[in-house]
């Protein structure tokens, strides 16, 4: 029989084996999951997160039991990927390709809580949140996501280059402002519906400034 | 090692690589730094490309099959939408397969106005209430106004005019006013490009912003090299809005 005290805990073995090297574990952890998320999303969309964890957790038991990982990331995908076939060959298994048809297109329907909203209530919040984020912040998005094709690119150089920013540097600013004005719109169309804002907490909840 | 380039990126949203291909950028996804944010920003490009009506019918088509599969996804679009009305889309080289058709149908020559002033729909879900009016730089000769049949369920309007006499060095303002001379809508910064060998500039405006009755479309052009200038009016189309 086994002592409950001496039963290792996944999850702490995963941060500390995450925290070997210079960032601590739990930012690793953090890094690697939206990563995971990234790679999900490419491939079952809808239940990323889902599946996320469920690697995660997976990777923690192999963890816990000893199993030798030399590049975590690495491993974390090959266990993704398993995660996949078995979520796709799970959905065959429960669904005909007919029915996988309609659930496809249900996934493309909006329904009644997910539809488009009103453009104009879209377009008035997302006034109230470019004027929330501030003048530096709501230019850099309007400017960082004016042009198309290589215009976009020489743009965003340009832009860099007067911010006095490298081009990563500009795209990472660029990308937490847009998050939190999505977030930010989101937020408001859900109050004027009078639905509770979706728990936006894990997202930045204001821009950078400038 | 350097961050893999957008095209790649943008081929892996839109699942145009080679399994092989894929891999490979999915590993340097889960290794490399930078990666996840390229691929975000990406995602923003080709989402915003979608809601500015700049791809091409398998890209849209793509997005929406792999992209906008989400509620969550469907509401960043909204965003997206919203940003491109917000700055009246600007035109620099866009190109998308539904401009060639209206204008080809105008190199014929031989079609009356009216057939070239009609709306239409996407066929994708999301999109039934966008309607395009293309507006050629032609005046339909005896007759008072160019009549134009807008969905009334229509809520964006894709609105593509021909610039007469295109310049390089300008940009160019339209403006939607209302019977009694009252704007309805302005855009201003658009640019011109070429499609099917026509100079066009191309806006979304609010499918209010089209009332039902007369009203006209106001081309207007600033020159560039002079700063001091102000716009020109170049052309102007009496309309005749009717929503149904």
């Amino acid at each position: 029989m086994t002592d409950e005290s001496t039963k290792i805990d996944p999850f702490a073995a995963l941060l500390r084996h995450l925290s070997q090297g210079s960032e601590p574990g739990e930012a690793v952890y953090e890094k690697l999951r939206m990563r995971l998320i990234a790679f999900l999303r490419l491939h079952l969309p809808a239940e990323a997160d889902e599946l996320a964890d469920l690697t995660l957790d997976r990777l923690a038991q192999r963890v816990a039991s000893g199993t030798a990982i030399q590049n975590v990331h690495s491993y974390a995908l090959g266990i993704a990927r398993m995660v996949v076939f078995e979520a796709r060959a799970r959905f065959a298994r429960e669904q005909s390709s007919v029915e996988e048809a309609a659930y496809l297109q249900q996934a493309l329907t909006p329904d009644p809580d997910t539809a488009g909203p009103d453009p104009e209530a879209t377009d008035a919040a997302l006034r109230g949140c470019l004027e929330k984020l501030g003048a530096p912040a709501a230019e850099l998005i309007l400017e960082y996501y004016v042009d198309s094709g290589s215009n976009r690119i020489e743009a965003r150089r340009r832009l860099a280059q007067r911010l006095g920013l490298s081009l990563n540097a500009l795209r990472n600013r660029a990308l937490r402002v847009r998050a939190a004005l999505e977030a930010c719109v989101r937020e408001k169309l859900a109050l004027r519906d009078g639905r509770r804002p979706k728990d936006t907490s894990d997202e930045p909840s204001e821009a950078p400034s400038r | 090692m350097s961050i893999p380039d957008s095209h790649a990126l943008r081929a892996l949203l839109l699942h145009r690589l080679s399994e092989a291909e894929a891999q490979a950028l999915e590993e340097r996804l889960m290794q490399e730094d930078g990666v996840l944010e390229a691929l975000q920003d990406a995602e923003h490009d080709l989402l915003d490309d979608y809601a500015h009506g700049r791809l091409n019918d398998a890209d849209r088509v793509s997005v929406e099959r792999h992209l906008l599969a989400t509620p969550e996804a469907r509401q960043r679009l909204e965003v997206a939408r919203s940003l491109a009305r917000s700055r009246g889309t600007p035109a620099h080289t866009q190109r998308r397969l539904w401009r060639t058709w209206p204008l080809a149908l105008a190199a014929a020559a031989s079609l009356v106005i009216v057939a070239l002033v009609m709306p239409f729909r996407f066929g994708t879900g999301d999109s039934e209430k966008i309607a395009e009016v293309f507006l050629p730089a032609e005046n339909p000769r005896g007759t008072p106004s160019q009549p134009i049949d807008i969905d009334a369920a229509a809520t964006e309007v894709r609105l593509q005019v021909e610039i007469p006499a295109a310049s390089q060095t300008a940009t160019y303002g339209v403006e939607i006013v209302d019977s009694q001379g009252r704007s309805a809508h302005a855009a201003n910064g658009l640019r011109v490009h070429e499609v099917s060998g026509y100079s066009v500039v191309e806006l979304i405006v609010p499918g209010r912003a089209f009332a039902a009755g007369p009203g006209a479309v106001i081309l207007r052009e600033l020159q560039q090299t002079d700063p001091s200038a102000s716009s020109a009016e170049v052309f102007r189309w009496q309309v005749q809005v009717n929503r149904r």
